[in-house]
């Protein structure tokens, strides 16, 4: 009888894992968010006080490229003798895999967890620093040049805008997503969808009501937002989305700590080549008179976006982008309680509103921020999974990457007994199942006999 | 297939119960170790699980602990020969 230790069943169920990584991933982004706005407005200023958002660009760069590799070092430390006879088998196997290549994608290996690096207590898929190869590679560059339009418009935001207004906002990336996958599916919204993003939407406005002495409203902030912010972090979205999903050609794919690593190498470079040509003569002063007393708490922000990232990567690899980005919206509203913290002790940076209606701005954008946070959960818990059994026509051969490449194809499995496949499928709605069903499967021609089956409710370990 | 394998093997069960006992099923199937996702879906079948065992003799003992519970009329089990995902 097997030992039963030795079964491959997880201490904490797969579901748990990802809720907590991708909460944490949403609540670690507000925390250096109010980081980088209390370094931006404090320390990286001019002699008049005023914010260079370009140096503070470069320094968060520069800092941010040390920080992630010596990061990234810290995480490659061996814990047992297990690293070097590993890496010793690889290197091995690289040679053997040259000889023998293989353009067929490999099943799934599942290993047995043995922790051999710090690293994998954060990513237990990390082995060391790895160098993509050449498709992971144009995805990583690719997934850089949008994370850095993204990263130099957020720096120019953040110099004028509230916290607890730039969350919310910033998760109007959602809306472009459902919008990218309507123009994909070539279908239209359904209510679920319309209402969710009406919910946004709302929240968005909502939660960027403040009554300033002007009475204004941070129109150039918020175009900011809707046009280069939100539109490039979605494009980045499905570039990192296909980089997580290339694989070497030994079936395994690139760990989200090294995905992150690249990208932030790529998004450095892009980013410090968009600030450039703004660092005038007085730019360059600021960046070299406030580099030491700025040091600490960029490295501290971008030791969290690390974090971050990597936690959401790794939420990205085990479940479907838009739950994804659904959990880690909870910034929107851990940046409230953030802002009144960081407000308390330094009310000079986190200014808050004022005057006998300040009570109403805080109300609204409390309200702005649970709608956004609900319209957000609300567009994910709609979504369905259908497990579907066909039959294989016999004295065919099935095409498997066919089958997985079609969109909300989760697991393709070759199976023994009455039926010869099981496609796990998820949707947003089940009419949206109509599209991968009738229009994509049913058209493969070596599939016969296609029985689509429900979940109306799942427990996993 | 030894029991040191490290490669789990793995199966999807697909079930059928009686009427009334969905309940009682899935809180015995899912004290039933090895059993890594259980599934009620509408169609052919009513539950489908998944079992992931360390050899095929813990995944015929595994499966003769699901024919025992009470409720089950059918089972098909179906195992998983390549997985891509």
């Amino acid at each position: 009888m097997v030992d039963k230790r030795t079964r491959p069943f997880r201490k904490i169920r797969r579901k748990y894992i990802f809720i907590i990584l991708a909460v944490l991933s949403g609540i670690i982004t507000s925390i250096w968010i109010a980081i980088d706005t209390y370094t931006g407005s404090a320390l990286v200023v001019d002699s008049l006080g005023e914010t260079n958002e370009y140096a503070f660009a470069i320094q968060s760069m520069l800092i941010g490229i040390i920080v992630s590799f010596l990061f990234a070092l810290i995480l490659w430390i061996p814990i047992s003798k297990k690293p070097f006879t590993e890496l010793a088998q690889r290197i091995k196997d690289r040679k053997q895999n040259n000889t023998t290549q293989k353009k067929q994608l490999q099943p799934i290996k599942e290993e047995k967890r043995q922790f051999s690096f710090l690293g994998q207590f954060l990513d237990p898929q990390y082995q060391g620093i790895r160098l993509p190869n050449k498709k992971m590679f144009l995805w990583l560059t690719l997934s850089g040049l949008l994370s850095g339009i993204n990263t130099f418009s957020y720096f120019i935001i953040i110099k004028d805008m509230d916290l607890s207004i730039f969350l919310p906002a910033s998760q109007f990336v959602v809306v472009y997503l459902i919008i990218g996958d309507l123009f994909v599916d070539k279908t239209k919204p359904c209510a679920a969808e319309i209402q969710s993003i009406i919910m946004i939407f709302l929240g968005v406005i909502l939660a960027a009501i403040n009554f300033t002495s002007s009475g204004s409203f941070n129109w150039v902030g918020l175009i900011l937002v809707f046009l280069v912010l939100n539109t490039s972090a979605a494009v980045y979205v499905i570039f990192q989305k296909k980089a997580i999903a290339t694989k070497f050609k030994n079936g395994v794919n690139l760990d989200s700590t090294n995905i992150r690593l690249w990208t932030l190498l790529f998004m450095a470079f892009f980013t410090i080549i968009f600030s450039l040509p703004f660092m005038k003569a007085e730019g360059w002063v600021v960046f070299r008179t406030t580099f030491k007393s700025a040091l600490l708490p960029i490295a501290l922000s971008m030791l969290l976006v690390y974090i971050a990232r990597i936690l959401y990567v790794r939420a990205l690899a085990m479940g479907k982008m838009s739950i994804v980005n659904s959990l880690s919206s909870v910034s929107v509203i851990a940046g409230i309680p953030i802002t009144i913290i960081f407000g308390f002790i330094w009310p000079a940076y986190f200014p808050m509103p004022g005057g006998s209606y300040a009570w109403v701005v805080w109300l609204l954008r409390g309200i702005g921020a649970i709608l956004v946070f609900s319209g957000i959960v609300g567009l994910s818990m709609s979504e369905v999974k259908i497990m579907i059994l066909a039959k294989v026509k016999s004295g065919m051969r099935c095409d498997y990457e066919k089958i997985k490449a079609i969109s909300g194809v989760e697991r393709v499995s070759a199976l023994t007994g009455k039926y010869d496949l099981m496609i796990i499928l998820r949707s947003r709605t089940i009419g949206r199942g109509y599209q991968p069903i009738v229009e994509k499967l049913e058209k493969i021609p070596c599939l016969d006999d296609i029985v689509s089956n429900t979940i109306m409710k799942e427990w996993n370990s | 297939m030894s029991a040191n394998n490290t490669k789990p093997i793995c199966a999807y069960i697909l079930i059928n119960v009686k009427l009334g006992f969905t309940d009682d099923v899935l809180t015995k199937l899912k004290n039933i170790p090895g059993i890594t996702s259980v599934a009620v879906i509408t169609g052919e079948y009513d539950v489908i699980v998944r079992l992931e065992t360390d050899s095929l003799v813990e995944m015929h003992d595994r499966t003769l602990d699901i024919h025992v519970i009470d409720g089950i009329y059918e089972t098909t089990t179906s195992i998983i020969q390549l997985e891509y995902q």
